[in-house]
């Protein structure tokens, strides 16, 4: 039953409505802990979301246990989610030398693992591999063992990142990695399938076996007899404290509702973390943890502080660990008994972890700051004196994105033919609902309420409208992502540049970095002519599948011009990280990617000509001090 | 786990799209409302026994997605007076629209977004919020007049 209210209204809230996110059963099958048969497909999908955890619970130190599903998220910016620049800086057992993970932005994002001196020296560091998540040092300080790098398995390689092996080769992942004391054995956690549990295995990879079933966190005793888990296995969505002996007996719980616990050095106490809300999403920044102390056979339980990511001093005698205050973290000390605290630090962290980790000497603490504008690894005295910085702060662009729907089609085009109406291809607009023949930037800045979903992108952006069968086809919706391309800074686009990327006259295939055609799918190929995509529609709304046209503009300007007589050659595209001596002026690559509910077919053509005709025009007319801001906070997080 | 499972797999590939777009406007944003929807289908997996086929697979999922969206805990279904809130949108993309719900008793918005955002049929909405077709209706007809009064006012003047 439908009325003619219906037809109105559901355009309307079509408009209102957000794009829903790509979900995958078996994500679904997963949180489940349903083993879906076929078990390679399964699998590589696990990963990917293992991956995601993983990254995640790098930046909390706090539980991920997997087989349930409690996820850890990543810290929310204003818009989407950000990784930290570093994460886990760990000493070498000599002292002499710091690992961690740097977060990569650009390209295919990801963690590569490092190693810079602890003396400040050499603050790049060694890459000791490209793509790497949590991992651990050897007890002789020769080796690193981490999860990575294409597929979730176990690795060791040499501190100075020659001689990488793999371990593991399983489809499901394995991840999490421990050294045993003696250096001869490699605890870590496999998780999906019925085989989800710690694992232990040779560090030569040789005599796997699995110690204890529905595991996460393992952690070796001093004396190496013994590992402390977390395990889900009393009640799906929990997470308790469990030990096990080497051999795989004895298992016995030591805490009910607690995380990461990590055994004092004389191995007689453990601490872990509680607390945290019930729900999936747990936000470090928000949700209040409390350190915990209990002997190792599980009596004496103590709540020593507000925080969480406890770690011991070598004499056992302290614990430093995250101190959680009205919505900040810093790292604080206490006594083993609770006494004595305080906080060491002033990072009043709220979008990263401060993650401390005690010397082997015990006289120094790494942590994490951005107090010189983007995260680094620090070192301190144990008293909280002498802070500075070992880690160079990586540079890294966070991409920011703009969605916007599409605002109306007419024959105008503003940048090629101004004052002309009529005269162009079809185009379909975004942005700014008032473009047309005459638009200019006073035009558009005054043109009313935009279809972006920051209010403050006046922006005009088209593309060529796209014709099935002849039928014009409304976009669901326009993605502009603004990155970084160059090594260095950017410039924000100056007011008023009017820009066209792509060429709307290619008679063959155009390079797919400037402009492609994919479906909105998961891994999708980019290619010059239109697939064939999946794809279901009702309403409106794509569920999964459909066509995007992807355009990617140039992001080197010569810094004069707004425009040129062919509307692209006062720009140009970096090359390597850099900018052409002929456009100087470095500014955001903005790429365009427009989302159709179609399934693209062979009789789908642009107004332009064709399907090798993509292009896309930009005319800015940002609020210049929104723009600004969004340039400085998320392309340019650099020192300087 | 057999039984519904590939019903609820069918289900899941066809609308998950659509239940997260209605739940986001509860918890505030997609990436919650993904995990809640797969949340609510994990529910669904494991508790079959749940659904005693009196109504539609698709009723009984939703009615297990708003509970687990305002983290009610067992099994017991949610009253009306329990329903959450909806109509968390992104109020830049059509003011005048989000304005106009906003406007809305909680019992029509709830309609209008399982009409709109979840893209049900009268009788499925019945079906969820527990009331017959023809209240649906009611509700909606109600909903519509005034969201059509509260826009022809704000366009007007704008």
């Amino acid at each position: 039953m439908t009325t003619h209210e219906d037809s109105h209204f559901a355009a309307r809230f079509a408009a209102l409505a957000p794009q829903p996110l790509p979900g995958d059963w078996d994500d679904v099958l997963g949180r489940a802990g349903v083993d879906r048969g076929d078990r390679r497909f399964a699998g590589f999908r696990m990963r990917r979301r293992r991956r995601l955890l993983v990254v995640l619970a790098a930046v909390g130190l706090v539980s991920v246990v997997t087989a349930s599903a409690l996820a850890v998220r990543a810290f929310v910016l204003d818009r989407g989610q950000r990784y930290p620049d570093v994460t886990l800086p760990a000493w070498s057992p000599d002292g002499q030398r710091i690992a961690f993970l740097a977060w990569r932005p650009t390209g295919r994002s990801r963690f590569e693992l490092r190693v810079v001196n602890a003396d400040g020296s050499g603050q790049r560091g060694r890459v000791v591999a490209r793509k790497a998540g949590s991992f651990a040092w050897s007890p002789d300080g020769r080796k690193l063992a981490f999860e990575g790098p294409s597929t979730l398995d176990i690795y060791v390689v040499n501190a100075d990142g020659s001689g990488q092996r793999r371990l593991t080769r399983d489809a499901a992942p394995s991840t999490s990695p421990v050294w045993s004391p003696d250096g001869r054995r490699i605890a870590y956690v496999h998780s999906g399938g019925p085989g989800a549990g710690i694992y232990v295995v040779g560090a030569d990879g040789s005599g796997r076996r699995m110690l204890a079933r529905r595991g996460d966190q393992p952690a070796w005793s001093p004396d190496g007899r013994k590992l402390a888990f977390v395990s889900d296995r009393r009640k799906p969505r929990t997470s308790d404290v469990y030990v096990v002996n080497a051999d795989g007996s004895g298992l016995r719980r030591l805490a009910q509702s607690g995380q990461r616990p990590v055994w004092s050095p004389d191995g007689r106490k453990i601490a872990f973390v509680s607390g945290g809300s019930p729900s999936p999403v747990l936000t470090p920044n928000q949700d209040v943890f409390n350190v915990f102390t209990m002997n190792a056979d599980g009596s004496g339980k103590r709540k020593l502080a507000r925080g969480f990511g406890p770690v011991w001093s070598p004499d056992g005698r302290k614990i430093a660990f995250v101190r959680q205050r009205a919505g900040s973290m810093d790292v604080g000390v206490t006594n083993a008994d609770g006494s004595g605290q305080r906080t060491l630090t002033r990072v009043r962290a709220v979008d990263f972890i401060p993650q401390p980790a005690w010397s082997p000497d015990g006289q120094r603490i790494l942590f994490v700051s951005d107090r010189e504008g983007s995260e680094a690894v620090y070192v301190m005295n144990a008293d909280g004196s002498g802070q500075r910085r070992l880690t160079s702060p990586a540079p890294p662009a966070i991409p920011f994105r703009v969605r916007c729907g599409s605002s109306h089609r007419n024959q105008d085009d503003p940048i090629v033919s101004p004052g002309q109406p009529g005269s162009s291809h079809d185009h379909t607009f975004f942005g700014n609902r008032s473009t047309d023949a005459f638009s200019t930037l006073a035009s558009l800045r005054a043109g009313g309420p935009t279809t972006c979903n920051d209010p403050a992108d006046a922006s005009a952006y088209w593309v060529p409208t796209l014709y099935v069968a002849g039928r014009a086809v409304e976009p669901l919706a326009l993605i502009a992502t603004y990155s970084r391309r160059t090594t260095g800074p950017v410039e924000p686009f100056p007011a008023g540049l009017k820009v066209i990327a792509g060429n709307a006259h290619a008679p063959r295939a155009q390079s797919t970095a400037v402009t492609s055609w994919s479906c909105a799918v998961p891994r999708a190929a980019r290619s010059s002519t239109i697939p064939s995509c999946p794809g279901t529609w009702r309403g409106g709304l794509t569920r999964n599948g459909g066509l995007r046209l992807h355009v990617a503009f140039p992001d080197c300007w010569t810094g004069e011009q707004l425009d040129s007589a062919d509307h692209k050659s006062h720009m140009a595209y970096s090359s390597r990280g850099a900018c052409p001596r002929s456009h100087p002026v470095a500014v955001p690559a903005l790429s365009l990617v427009v989302h159709y509910p179609v399934s693209g077919r062979r009789d789908a053509e642009l107004a332009s000509g064709g399907q090798f005709s993509g292009h896309a025009d930009f005319f800015n007319a940002w609020n210049r001090a929104a723009l600004a801001s969004w340039v400085k906070r998320y392309l340019n997080r650099t020192l300087e | 786990m057999a039984g519904l499972d590939s019903e609820l797999e069918d289900l899941y590939r066809r609308r998950q799209g659509a239940f997260q777009v209605m739940l986001a406007s509860i918890t505030g944003g997609v990436e919650s409302a993904r995990d809640v929807v797969q949340e609510a289908f994990v529910q669904a997996l494991r508790d079959q026994d749940g659904f005693r086929g009196e109504g539609s697979l698709e009723g009984w999922v939703w009615r297990i997605a708003f509970r687990v969206a305002i983290g009610s805990k067992g099994s017991r279904e949610l009253t009306v007076d329990e329903m959450p809130e909806v109509g968390l949108v992104d109020e830049s993309r059509d003011p005048t629209l989000a304005l106009a719900v906003r406007g809305l008793p909680p019992q029509r918005r709830m309609a209008i977004f399982l009409r709109y955002f979840a893209d049900l049929s009268y009788a499925e909405i019945g079906e969820v919020l527990g009331v017959a077709e023809g209240t649906v209706a009611a509700t909606l007809s109600q909903a519509h007049r005034q969201l059509g009064a509260a826009l022809s006012a704000n366009e007007v003047v704008a």
